[in-house]
């Protein structure tokens, strides 16, 4: 998929594959209809790049806690120091999920939503 | 002897447009010009993809080439503008006044011209004409307010039924705040004038793109399109259907446009302020959303700074809304990611770092003007995105205006972190 602009790969969400049995292999001898398959691969990553794939799978996340959940309404930290905070995501329907977001160094940042850790920033 | 120097700040965030009345003939509460109605007169643009799309793949075994999706108007159609231009907010007051029949709309409904104002007041305390005390020196008063969004009256709006209005509110719907966060602290000048600083973040959003929100995530994408707002799809044939193809994001040949409704993008200004031991203010505008257009007023009441918002009506795309959604959806604005993150893009923008995820922007930008009718370019991101700090300002204790330079001069060169202490308003 290298062919394909890193804008158009990293919007993947789904991979799908088709299997299909050529008809001039059926073990009788005779022509019969190919025998196909489908293999679904959900939340799927396209590319080469660690970071990329890191800030998708984060944005994809807080996408999908948001059509679950509603809007979020606030990031709550429960702790916060140089580098490094802790807390919840509040959401519009009164859940909240946990989120950890850990610098360590300004492009090498593990951002973690619900227990999921993503490497952000640009340099993995 | 001890001095007292009382300093404000106002930022007003306001979407510029006339009138929408399609029909509207008269009215004297506005200039004329803003009177010439039309459905699409407000900075928010419109959006009406219509496209042949030809597929060249396969989905679930089935062959297929052609989908035509006829879209309904997105956007402007929805919603209202402030009815002022760049001109309304050159004082404090204008920006606040109200304007009866501000929409032109009926039912009526009296709003004043802004969507967002994010005011501090600060009593600063001098010993002498170089030292704050620290310990006298207060923030008087924070105030935040927003304006309730106005839906568009007219039959062109597809989304109205489906959205709740506030009792007694015509066809608004109030607006809705995020939290401020503020920091204080005294700073010695880079003249060696001691000031007392603030630092704070002040934020609201629509509740109409909440309500959008929520609908879509009880009905699924592909109801919320064809029943809601009317889209029409065909030329599938065999097992592949609409639907099957909108859960496939990136199959979709809109998925940038789908994208957007996703998000609920907030409105905010995110403001370091001064007073210093001699009356002088300095305002410093570290970051604001990239849409609508923020105008600056010191105590004194004239617009000190401003960003302008450039549209015409009728218009059918408008890079800083692109931009301003686009944003949203990275989640790079200060509520949408954790405070650290935020704070690390100021500091590294204001080292000279670049901005986060421009080529993305830039990239989905660029696809979305490509699927819209007349739509030839998506505006630059990078150059245009704003300096940071994006304005600096400042007045005497008299009222007398000091120009940037000298502002910039004087100021500190870094960030308070505002995310220490958090007030709700509204």
């Amino acid at each position: 998929m290298t062919e394909l602009a890193e804008s158009t790969r990293e919007r993947a969400e789904r991979l799908s594959i088709e299997l299909s049995t050529d008809r001039n292999q059926q073990s009788n001898g005779k022509d019969g209809d190919p025998i196909r398959g489908f293999v679904f691969l959900d939340g799927i990553r396209a590319s080469d790049d660690p970071a990329v794939i890191g800030n998708v799978g984060s944005r994809n996340a807080i996408r999908d806690l948001t059509l679950e959940r509603g809007i979020i309404e606030e990031f709550v930290a429960e702790e916060r120091s140089e580098g490094y905070e802790q807390g919840r995501i509040e959401f519009a329907d009164g859940t909240s999920v946990s989120y950890e977001y850990e610098i360590l160094a300004p492009q090498r940042i593990e951002y973690t939503i619900q227990g999921e850790t993503y490497k952000t920033g640009g340099d993995w | 002897m001890a001095t007292t120097y009382t300093g404000r700040l106002q930022a007003v965030s306001s979407i510029p447009g006339a009138s929408e009345n399609s029909t509207y003939t008269g009215g004297t509460n506005v200039a004329s010009w803003l009177r010439a109605g039309d459905e699409y007169n407000s900075a928010i643009p419109y959006f009406t993809p219509d496209a042949n799309i030809d597929f060249d793949t396969t989905f679930l075994g089935q062959t297929f080439n052609l989908l035509r999706i006829r879209s309904t108007k997105l956007y402007d159609n929805w919603l209202t503008g402030d009815m002022v231009d760049a001109g309304q907010h050159s004082t404090s007051g204008g920006s606040t006044t109200g304007l009866s029949s501000k929409y032109e709309e009926r039912p009526t409904y009296t709003g004043r011209a802004y969507r967002l104002l994010n005011t501090m007041t600060v009593s600063a305390v001098a010993t002498d004409s170089t030292t704050i005390d620290a310990s006298a020196s207060r923030v008087s008063s924070f105030s935040g307010s927003s304006q309730s969004s106005t839906l568009e009256g007219e039959s062109t709006n597809n989304l109205k039924q489906a959205i709740t209005t506030d009792t007694g509110n015509g066809t608004a719907v109030t607006g809705g705040y995020r939290k401020r966060y503020f920091n204080t602290s005294k700073v010695r000048l880079n003249n060696g004038v001691e000031a007392f600083r603030v630092s704070t973040i002040f934020g609201g959003y629509t509740r109409v793109a909440q309500q959008v929100l929520n609908i879509i995530g009880s009905k699924g994408m592909y109801n919320f399109l064809r029943d809601v707002l009317g889209w029409r799809f065909s030329g599938l044939n065999g097992t592949v259907t609409a639907s099957s193809l909108l859960s496939t994001a990136d199959s979709v040949f809109c998925a940038p446009l789908l994208a957007a409704l996703f998000k609920v993008p907030n409105i905010y200004t995110f403001i370091d302020f001064f007073v210093d031991a001699r009356g002088n203010q300095y305002g410093r505008v570290w970051d604001t959303s990239r849409f609508p257009q923020h105008h600056f007023h010191l105590k004194k009441g004239e617009r000190r700074a401003y960003t302008s918002l450039p549209w015409t009506r009728n218009q059918a795309f408008n890079s800083p809304f692109v931009f301003f959604n686009l944003e949203a959806g990275l989640r790079i604005t200060p509520y949408y990611m954790p405070q650290s993150a935020y704070l690390l893009r100021i500091r590294n923008q204001l080292a000279g770092g670049a901005p986060p995820y421009a080529n993305q922007i830039q990239s989905r930008a660029n696809d979305l003007a490509a699927i819209l009718p007349g739509v030839s370019s998506a505006g630059n991101y990078l150059t245009t995105q704003p300096k940071t700090p994006e304005r600096v300002f400042g007045e005497t204790a008299g009222g007398v205006e000091i120009s940037s330079s000298t502002v910039s001069s004087r100021l500190p060169n870094n960030v308070l972190d505002p995310f220490v202490n958090e007030r709700t308003h509204g």
